[in-house]
């Protein structure tokens, strides 16, 4: 792994904020400055944006906390322990969308093509209709909701379980369901960018795929820990993930085979001393990959060169304590990265003044 | 070595102990985390029930519901089973900013302990922000032995607890005292046993709440000769094949035998043994070495050195149809 010096501090700053930190998603909006929205386990949604001395703080919660977040169209949509869905314009403006009667709603998923908001709450899956919260149906599946992911093309939404995926039409709820099975729980979810894969992270630390059109299985084993995010490459064809000593690219350019019978390509890889990478965030318009590990390091690597540059060096060196980089997130034009670790730092990176440093 | 206080406050980097609570039906589990909860104690718990409305317990409390959910790990081995809503629940609870001073699990009447106890090792994330503190079994006084001798379940409670609490001892008359010790004793020589009055605990509560059961630091309470005490009492017959066996000896252990008689035994024999405790005497090297294992996920790792007292290694096992002529016969074997 080669690392060049420092780029210029001023490009960074760094907030410490009342943790745990629990998501980060940026503002979809492109005729406005990118808003970066970071939902905290004190049950405040803070709001940041790159001309900002600090954070936004807009209390959602007074005793509980802020499980989910996602971005859409209409604003941030957080889900808080108490099963309250709040909508937050990037201006700031909160309206009480819904409070859902199954309390601990921890994924929250929005299906561009249905215009609805997902909501996951133990084995209830709730659809609701955006601006107004209006619940359009509810589903229960066998066990718990593991993962949650709508389809990038058509009106379906995926729910993880154990021994399997469920996949709902949102055109059509009541109409049965497809499932997938794989024994095992199945956790966090993703689609392909094209549609035609839909792939889950297992509790035993290994990836699974499913091929939508004929429901052929694939494993992707040998992860030393946990993983818990996925994130694509900006053309769609790689598949990153955490849990790795640095980050396995999986192929899907072939469009058939998908990821079958290669090896993934590593890049930022910490080696053998037992780091992993905790996050990974690609970015969305080059060949880069904003990585954090367990030591709370952060690099950009270049995922065609393997070269990285240090985002943020480890804040106490050798500690016993370390505090991982728990999420990574671009704002949709490339040039804003936000971070946090666990003990609750926001750093914000501005690109724009790297790139005319 | 000086011994971590029992009781202290849960700061981002200190894990959160968990106890496991078990017991039958009509035992005085709900009672006894009543008086948990609602004692004058200034600390922050959590409970994690099976059954939201459960009858008795207190919904204003912080709980949270776990479904009874139990998958298998996928490495080839039945017995490692572990409960996957568990390991989702406890995320949940990591997510919240109030800090935790303890969580209490409790388990429906029937529930075999061990999935849980073994969530504890197998998911890194709960591994890292909680730690098992031990499993605590409420037993009725008057009813624990036509239990133990009906159901399969009871004498598995009773196997895995770290601590046993006895409810309704004043119901039992003082004459069959003695004899229920000893039938506990027969099927778990090493867990504590104390009474439990109408939901109050004769321990204190961070006592009861900070056994450290779990913690090879803290096991250093095999204690041979009162182990040896409880397998020479008196036996009892009932219909369980569960029983238990210590053994003990002075002669240096080596380290290489002993590793590869246990890795054996816990692959081809961990889903009748259900737990095994040690501390051993191991050659050439002055420290104590301590094992324990649940099923077949072990720990062990070298604590604090003999020092003045004389280095002896005790190992106890507590399992279903112990082959203890074997099992002794494997011990000696591992001999330096």
């Amino acid at each position: 792994m080669n690392t060049s010096p420092t780029p210029p501090a001023n490009a960074f700053t760094t907030w410490p904020l009342p943790g745990p930190l629990n998501a980060l998603a940026w503002s979809q909006a492109t005729d406005a400055p990118p808003t970066c929205a970071i939902a905290s386990g004190t049950g405040t949604l803070f709001l940041l944006r790159q001309s900002m001395a600090q954070p936004l703080a807009l209390p959602l919660a007074a005793e509980g906390a802020l499980l989910a977040l996602v971005s859409t169209p209409h604003g941030f949509v957080t889900a808080t322990d108490t099963g309250q869905l709040h909508l937050t314009t990037p201006q700031g403006e909160t309206t009480l969308l819904a409070t859902l009667p199954t309390p601990f709603t921890e994924h929250l998923a929005y299906s561009a093509h249905a215009d609805l908001l997902l909501a996951a709450s133990g084995r209830t899956l709730t659809a609701l209709s955006l601006p107004h919260g209006e619940v359009k149906f509810t589903s229960q599946l066998a066990s718990s909701i593991g993962g949650l992911a709508a389809s990038p093309i058509g009106r379906r939404v995926a729910a993880s379980h154990y021994n399997g995926t469920t996949i709902l039409d949102l055109a059509a709820p009541k109409n049965p369901p497809r499932t997938l099975e794989w024994k095992g729980s199945h956790l966090a979810l993703t689609y392909s960018v094209d549609g035609k894969w839909l792939i889950s992270a297992m509790q035993e630390q290994a990836i699974h795929l499913w091929r939508l059109s004929d429901g052929l299985d694939l494993q992707m084993r040998g992860y030393p820990g946990p993983i818990s995010q996925f994130s694509w490459s900006h053309d769609g064809q790689l598949l990153a993930t955490n849990g790795g000593s640095g980050v396995p690219l999986w192929s899907f350019k072939d469009k058939l085979k998908g990821p079958a019978g290669t090896q993934a390509q590593v890049v930022a890889d910490s080696g053998t001393g037992g780091m992993l990478v905790t996050s990974v965030a690609m970015h969305p318009k080059g060949p880069f990959a904003a990585v954090g590990y367990t030591d709370g390091l952060a690099l950009l690597a270049n995922t065609q060169s393997n070269q990285s540059i240090l985002l943020k060096a480890p804040p106490t060196p050798n500690t016993q304590h370390p505090t991982p980089i728990t999420h990574l997130a671009w704002s949709p034009d490339g040039l804003l990265l936000t971070l946090a670790d666990e003990s609750g730092h926001l750093t914000l990176t501005d690109f724009s003044q790297l790139a005319s440093a | 070595m000086p011994l971590a206080p029992t009781t202290q406050h849960s700061t981002p980097n200190t894990p959160i102990p968990v106890t496991v609570l078990t017991g039958f039906l009509g035992a005085g589990k709900t009672t006894l985390l009543n008086h948990i909860l609602t004692a004058q104690h200034g600390k922050k718990y959590a409970v994690i029930i099976n059954e939201f409305g459960q009858a008795g317990v207190d919904d204003k409390l912080l709980t949270a519901q776990v479904d009874e959910e139990i998958f298998e790990m996928n490495n080839g081995c039945i017995c490692c089973t572990v409960r996957g809503d568990l390991i989702r629940i406890i995320t949940l609870l990591l997510k919240r900013a109030q800090k935790l001073d303890g969580i209490l699990l409790e388990t429906t009447g029937l529930a075999n302990p061990a999935p849980v106890a073994q969530t504890f090792f197998a998911d890194p994330t709960v591994a890292a922000k909680t730690r098992l503190d031990s499993i605590l079994t409420v037993a009725d006084a008057v009813h624990i032995r036509s239990q133990l001798a009906q159901t399969p379940e009871a004498p598995e409670q009773i196997a895995f607890a770290d601590t046993i609490l006895i409810s309704k001892m004043d119901e039992l008359p003082q004459a069959e005292w003695e004899d229920l010790e000893g039938t506990l004793r027969t099927l778990n020589p090493t867990a504590l046993i104390a009474r439990v009055n109408r939901g109050v605990p004769e321990l204190p509560l961070e006592q009861l709440l900070g056994r450290h059961a779990f913690s090879l630091e803290h096991m250093l309470t095999l204690d041979p000769k009162f182990i040896e005490d409880a397998q020479n009492g008196h036996h009892h017959h009932h219909n369980s094949a569960i029983s238990s066996l210590s053994l003990g000896m002075d002669n240096p252990l080596d380290p290489e035998k002993f590793d590869d008689w246990m890795a054996n035994l816990l692959a081809t024999q961990g889903q009748n043994i259900l737990r095994t405790k040690g501390v051993l005497n191991i050659a050439h090297e002055p420290k104590r070495y301590v094992f324990q294992a649940v099923h077949m996920m072990s720990e062990g790792t070298f604590t604090t050195p003999w020092g003045d007292q004389k280095p002896t290694s005790t190992l106890v096992f507590i399992g279903k149809n112990l082959d203890k002529a074997a099992l002794k016969e494997g011990f000696y074997s591992c001999i330096a």
